[in-house]
């Protein structure tokens, strides 16, 4: 720092506590902050709290690409959005040709189940949230939504996109959350494979188009291009939404386990717009566990297909 | 100490702090420096006795909330930083300015070194060449910080 000014030098003769010990008081009160928070998560409130003060910042970094897709939106072409309105209205119309079909199926679905006194499925509800253009950690996979506990959000909720999982929501503030990618390292969810109902666990890689598959072994009857599903066990996902497919296997003779990788379905990295589920079609989030628990336990055998759609 | 004023000091650790989330295409993510760890050694070298450790420490928690990692883990890195900026901020003030950038440089590492370390201890954290770019990039960065907030503080007249 330049000379600008020489007035404000540390004094000769110091009051209070020393400066190493001052240091010394904070950094071990940054320890003990953080072993609460870390291990027991005891530290909410001080958390709500700041992050509500903190909310505007994110909003305010996510505002030159929010407004950068609107004057997208705002200033291009006739002709452009015309070609785009024609693309959606035509993939609209095959996805409800396809809609009619499932419509039939999963009533289908439903008798058998109930002939089988298994438990039937439940439509989810699903609501759009937005992804702040906001860097949060680069080494965790970590994002940060727009929606929180006004909008029902609740811990463990599970995020989609168009095409399968992306993830699941970690931290819910009063404005906004925190959700964590299915490529974080620290991240495991329960997999199985849509061909022949194999259940594994896929990891994350900290990589976002990749994610490991470890506990398969050398006779496992996997190939490159299957589809891995969500399984449902674990109670954090719901069960059926495409995960990833597999990309690359490797047998290895001399190891207990074969070497698997698969590719997220769902563009981890590239969406704006996301999904949060609720599972059981109830708008709140504890009428959903309720509903989700009568499912699970089988109490209403002759129940019909809650079909219907997402709103 | 006429000339002194709160609110610059304030936005400019807004601004700091708005850069350090800013988003960066993923392969210059790695590079970002530590905006807001800078900005404080700033204000600590040009007002010692007025931002310390407790204002790094406070900036430090408000990042960690931000950035939605473990409480207090810039908290800690901060009030080292700023506690070495103050320990020899006599010798750094009179420093020509790229001897000043190369110590600034080297607490900027002590300061990676904790972040790290919390990230070791509370999870996963892998050891690559990758850790030290925010060291590099912090040493082409404090020149520009400092000729920007010096001359913001011309302007204003916060000379001392």
């Amino acid at each position: 720092v330049s000379p600008l000014n020489q007035t404000d030098n540390k004094p000769l003769f110091e009051r209070g506590p020393s400066l190493g010990t001052r240091m010394v008081l904070l950094a071990m009160l940054s320890v003990a902050i953080m072993a609460m928070d870390h291990q027991q998560g005891h530290l909410e409130t001080v958390r709500r709290a700041l992050s509500v003060a903190v909310y505007p910042i994110r909003v305010l970094v996510d505002l030159p690409s929010a407004s950068f897709g609107w004057a997208r939106e705002q200033f291009s072409q006739r002709q452009r959005l015309l070609a785009e309105n024609r693309e959606l209205r035509i993939e609209s119309l095959r996805q409800r040709a396809r809609l009619q079909q499932l419509a039939a199926l999963e009533a289908e679905n439903a008798r058998l189940r109930a002939l089988m006194e298994s438990p039937a499925r439940l439509a989810n509800r699903v609501q759009v949230a937005e992804i702040l253009a906001v860097d949060l950690d680069p080494y965790r996979h970590r994002i940060a939504l727009n929606r929180g506990e006004q909008a029902g959000v609740y811990p463990g909720q599970a995020l989609l996109d168009a095409d399968g999982i992306v993830g699941q929501v970690v931290r819910v503030n009063p404005l906004g959350s925190e959700a964590i990618l299915i490529s974080d390292p620290s991240h495991a969810m329960p997999v199985e494979l849509i061909r022949n109902g194999l259940r594994t666990v896929a990891l994350g890689m900290g990589d976002v188009t990749r994610l490991d598959l470890p506990f398969l072994p050398n006779s496992v009857d996997i190939r490159v291009g299957d589809l891995l599903i969500s399984s449902g066990l674990g109670d954090a996902f719901p069960a059926g939404y495409p995960v990833a497919r597999v990309t690359r296997v490797e047998r290895r003779p001399g190891e207990p386990f074969a070497r698997v990788e698969a590719e997220p379905t769902a563009a981890l990295n590239r969406t704006r717009e996301i999904l949060l589920v609720w599972e059981g079609g109830e708008a709140l989030p504890d009428a959903a566990v309720e509903a989700g628990e009568d499912a699970e336990n089988g109490s209403e055998s002759d129940m019909g297909p809650a079909v219907g759609p997402a709103e | 100490m006429g000339g002194h004023r709160t609110l610059p000091v304030l936005l400019s650790l807004l601004v700091a702090l708005s850069l350090d989330v800013t988003p960066l295409p993923a392969d210059l993510a790695m590079w970002r420096p530590p905006w807001l760890a800078m900005t404080a050694l700033y204000w600590a070298l040009a007002y010692p006795r007025r931002y310390g450790l407790g204002l790094a420490w406070f900036a430090g928690l408000v990042l960690d909330v931000l950035k939605g990692g473990v409480l207090g883990q810039h908290a800690l890195a901060m009030t080292v930083a700023t506690w070495l900026v103050l320990r020899f901020h006599l010798r750094l003030r009179v420093f020509p300015a790229w001897q000043q950038a190369v110590a600034v440089c080297a607490i900027v590492a002590t300061h990676q070194f904790f972040i790290f370390w919390v990230d070791g201890m509370t999870g996963s954290a892998e050891l690559s060449w990758q850790r030290g770019a925010p060291v590099l990039a912090a040493l082409i960065a404090w020149p520009v910080l400092v000729a920007i907030i010096d001359g913001f503080r011309l302007r204003l007249r916060m000379l001392a």
